[in-house]
């Protein structure tokens, strides 16, 4: 029998920060994008205060300051060393797991002979929480799909743990969820789905194969079938082959002028050439992204322009060609920018290039990006880049509300006071 | 003082760093080849359970009786069971604190200070407070301040 658990942090962001800072305990707290814009992770206490996930920053911050609350910036750093500590723990409790994103992973207990999925969970829960202070829920079903429903479960029902085995009892939780809020359904099939008349899992679990792979293909069928408690997706099954590699940042202050804008195009393409090299890969095309502020007064735009390369390259120079010429299609004078990105698609492994009859081959381009490439990974990203970028500080990330990077540098590692408390004990 | 054996030691990780005595193309290789042991390395001595154990850096002098000085770096094991007499960190008040977890004359748990020059104060489990980790280690350096 397949047995299949979801585990995921709650309120990931916000618990990381908590771990280190208890004071921000009881407190409606908030997580912000990055540059400060909009609410990506909010605590329980926020949730209570109706901040809805992504709300621009402007429009809680004084709903959440009347409420002794708090917005921190997002602090990668510290999330991507705990969410590496929570998935260590989880891949020593069971023979395969798939981490699914920063804070979630699948686990597949098919193996384990496990008498009480119940405790067992439990367990799970338990040693996450007390070696790294991170609250965690978790469901375990047939399937992934369903795992995920009794994840859900486990969150709503406010105990942490959730085990969907009876099908009885599936088919009770599945009639009382939306039909969107299945795992590979989302909101836009969804509406879809509702305009026929099937609202609930439970209504879309039950029509028959040969209608859902009509509607929806094979993908919606192989939900369908999941739903219904036949395991159809293999665990990582899902982790996709990169199709594009993108690097996108929204400026610390508006930006008008072309060549600044050039500038820090030059340092997002080298971000995500690297990124792209690394996974021994290159572009077909190029494309590039350019919007002002949505929230700002002015000519607005938010439009991308892609160009396809006349060969497959990963050669920062070449792409950085293309990107400039994306650019200077994109750009107009006087309008405020606010937000660049650069992608790189149509990858295909570096030995898979075809030759073009057309251009001259020079091998001294990749030895050149290997070398760069190397040297930045020993001496700090930035360490080697193109001349027509020069790290400037004004593009670099607005992040007023950081923490310290508590787990990950020496400087930053929390304090633990070592004073009387004479006055306040007894 | 005297010092005994000296070790010789090395840092980082033992799976990256291949160790090789002579790097001898041409002629015999070193004898010594077939000894190569793999060093010391301080994250096997120190940290025994790497996804809970954090550091810390200790402010304040209460705890100089236990040896532990303002500066000095704690590593802190979270997956360590607390027992009477470890040295914890504790939750007080909304902040991390470094004292000694020691059981009361009633059979509660208190938290304790170590310094002589203070009159031991006792923190019992009703004001509440939280175990964060019970300490594993002290890292001082002696060569900076």
């Amino acid at each position: 029998m397949t047995l299949i658990a979801l585990v995921d942090c709650n309120n990931f962001y916000v618990s990381c920060e908590r771990v280190f800072n208890p004071r921000l305990e009881g407190r409606p707290v908030v997580v912000l994008s990055n540059n400060d814009g909009c609410v990506v992770a909010r605590s329980n206490e926020a949730k209570t205060l109706k901040i809805p996930a992504g709300c621009p920053y402007f429009q809680c911050e004084k709903l959440l300051r009347d409420n002794n609350g708090t917005a921190l910036s997002s602090n990668y750093e510290l999330y991507g060393d705990m969410s590496k500590r929570v998935m260590q723990i989880l891949a020593q409790s069971a023979p395969a797991i798939e981490q699914y994103s920063i804070d979630e992973a699948f686990l597949d207990l098919g193996q384990c002979h496990i008498r009480d999925a119940r405790a067992y969970l439990a367990d799970v829960k338990r040693r996450v929480w007390t070696q790294t202070g991170i609250p965690v829920s978790a469901g375990v079903s047939l399937t992934k799909t369903l795992a995920k429903v009794a994840n859900r479960t486990a969150k709503t029902s406010g105990q942490g743990v959730s085990v969907l085995l009876d099908r009885v009892q599936v088919d009770q939780v599945l009639s009382a969820l939306p039909v969107e809020d299945v795992w590979g359904i989302g909101y836009r099939t969804g509406s879809r789905l509702a305009a026929l008349g099937i609202r609930t899992a439970l209504d879309f679990a039950e029509r028959p194969a040969a209608w859902v792979r009509k509607t929806l293909g094979v993908c919606g069928e192989r939900t369908a079938r999941e739903l219904r408690g036949e395991a159809c997706i293999e665990l990582a099954d899902l982790r996709p082959k990169r199709k594009s590699v993108a690097c996108s940042r929204s400026f610390g202050q508006a930006v008008s002028s072309f060549s600044d804008l050039r500038r820090a195009l030059a340092g997002h393409l080298a971000t995500a050439a690297a990124k792209m090299r690394s996974g021994r890969l290159a572009a077909g095309e190029v494309s590039v992204y350019l919007a002002t502020d949505r929230y700002a007064d002015g000519p607005q735009q938010a439009e991308y322009v892609s160009c396809t390369l006349p060969q497959e390259s990963g050669y920062t120079p070449e792409l950085m060609q293309a990107a400039t010429q994306c650019l200077a299609r994109l750009y107009r004078h006087g309008f405020r920018y606010r937000k660049l990105g650069v992608v790189l698609s149509s990858l295909c492994p570096v030995d898979a290039v075809q030759p073009c009859l057309f251009q001259k081959q020079d091998s001294r381009k990749d030895v050149l990006m290997t070398v760069m490439d190397r040297i930045n990974a020993r001496h700090g990203r930035n360490a080697l880049s193109m001349a027509c970028w020069i790290g400037d500080k004004q593009y670099a990330m607005r992040r007023e509300k950081l923490s310290p990077r508590y787990t990950t540098c020496w400087d930053e590692i929390p304090v633990a006071m070592a004073v009387d408390h004479a006055g306040d004990l007894r | 003082m005297s010092c005994g054996i000296v070790y010789p030691v090395r840092f980082g990780s033992l799976l990256t760093v291949p160790l090789y005595a002579s790097r001898v193309r041409a002629g015999f290789p070193s004898p010594a080849d077939d000894y190569i042991e793999r060093g010391l390395d301080f994250n096997e001595y120190l940290v025994a359970h790497p996804a809970a154990t954090f550091c810390l850096r200790v402010s304040g002098d209460s705890m100089i009786g236990a040896r532990i000085f303002s500066g000095d770096i704690i590593v802190v094991d979270r997956s360590l069971q607390p027992r009477n007499g470890s040295i914890v960190v504790a939750v007080v008040d909304g902040e991390l604190t470094v004292k000694r977890l020691q059981k009361t004359a009633d059979g509660r748990m208190g938290l304790v200070s170590e310094n002589p020059l203070y009159p031991p104060v006792v923190l019992t489990d009703e004001g509440g407070f939280t175990i964060w980790g019970v300490v594993s280690s002290v890292i001082r350096r002696m060569d900076r301040p």
